[in-house]
């Protein structure tokens, strides 16, 4: 449970009005939840050893996976910080796009850009662009230290698309 | 179109209400296990990984290591899932909550045991 309450602290540093309610699992390889209450604002997270700490942010089906999943206590507290913050904008929660994924590394535009050998200007296009080009994609999340992967799932098949575009040349 | 998670849902305590009333909370679990997976293989059009955490588009059932004991009932078992509690009686009766928020929750299924007692809280 230390991961979990390592979270749990940093968002209670960071909101200071979060109601926050754990539900522990009874055996080690087992899942916690973490209802989280901020304002009208509210989420769930789960953990498990194995996995991490996922995020939901989709309507709670009953049997829904998380949406999001984070290996880093922080990094999840600071994406709750973004579903948050979009909340209390809109009244609703963003998925992820990639100016939530930058700010959540901790880069700029600018080292994207420099990263990229191309104009900070032109990073900024491309975050807010609707319909971004797979190659644009793909060396973007490089910059970031991740890499792009797809995949089509069919009923009956499932396989991991392996197209140029998204051949980095590091 | 495919039908949507809320509309599988529907489906899955349509067919969990349908079926025999289990006799025992074994039997209770897995019908709830057994019912979810049949209409996501039909519907959901993503194949079962139970090791995928990652949302992939299909409901999964609770399984054994989201079991919960219950404080003064120990004939009574929850299952914790997102947004959900499953209640799982001793006598076979089937309680499904959903979590409205901190502390709060409302009753979205609710089935008998083989001995028609409904699980009570």
């Amino acid at each position: 449970m230390d991961f979990v309450n390592d979270f749990i602290r940093i968002l209670k540093t960071a909101f200071r009005n979060a109601l926050i309610e754990v539900d522990a699992a009874e055996t080690p390889s087992g899942e916690s939840f973490i209802t989280i209450s901020i304002g009208n604002f509210q989420t769930e997270v789960s953990y498990r050893k194995e996995a991490g700490l996922g995020l939901f942010h989709s309507p709670a089906t009953f049997g829904q996976r998380p949406d999001e999943i984070f290996r880093s206590a922080e990094k999840a507290a600071r994406r709750i910080g973004q579903l948050h913050h979009s909340f209390e904008q809109s009244g609703v929660v963003k998925p992820l796009g990639l100016t939530q994924i930058r700010q959540l590394v901790g880069a700029t535009q600018g080292e994207i850009a420099a990263a990229l050998s191309i104009r900070q200007p032109s990073v900024q296009r491309a975050e807010k662009r609707e319909n971004v080009q797979l190659e644009t994609l793909a060396n973007y999340v490089h910059a970031l230290g991740g890499r792009l992967e797809m995949s089509v799932v069919f009923p009956d098949m499932e396989a991991r698309v392996e197209l140029p575009a998204l051949r980095v040349v590091a | 179109m495919p039908p949507s998670k809320v509309e599988r849902i529907d489906k899955f305590f349509a067919a969990l209400e349908l079926a025999a009333a289990a006799k025992d909370a074994d039997e209770a679990i897995n019908l709830v296990r057994t019912t979810l997976n049949a209409v996501e293989d039909q519907y959901s059009g993503a194949p079962y990984e139970p090791a995928n955490h990652l949302n992939d588009g299909r409901l999964y059932p609770p399984a054994d290591d989201n079991r919960r004991t219950v404080e003064n009932r120990p004939d009574l078992s929850r299952y914790r899932s997102a947004g959900h509690n499953t209640f799982i009686g001793a006598n076979g009766a089937i309680l499904i909550k959903r979590i409205t928020g901190t502390g709060k929750e409302e009753i979205c299924f609710s089935k008998p045991g083989a001995d028609g007692k409904k699980v009570e809280i």
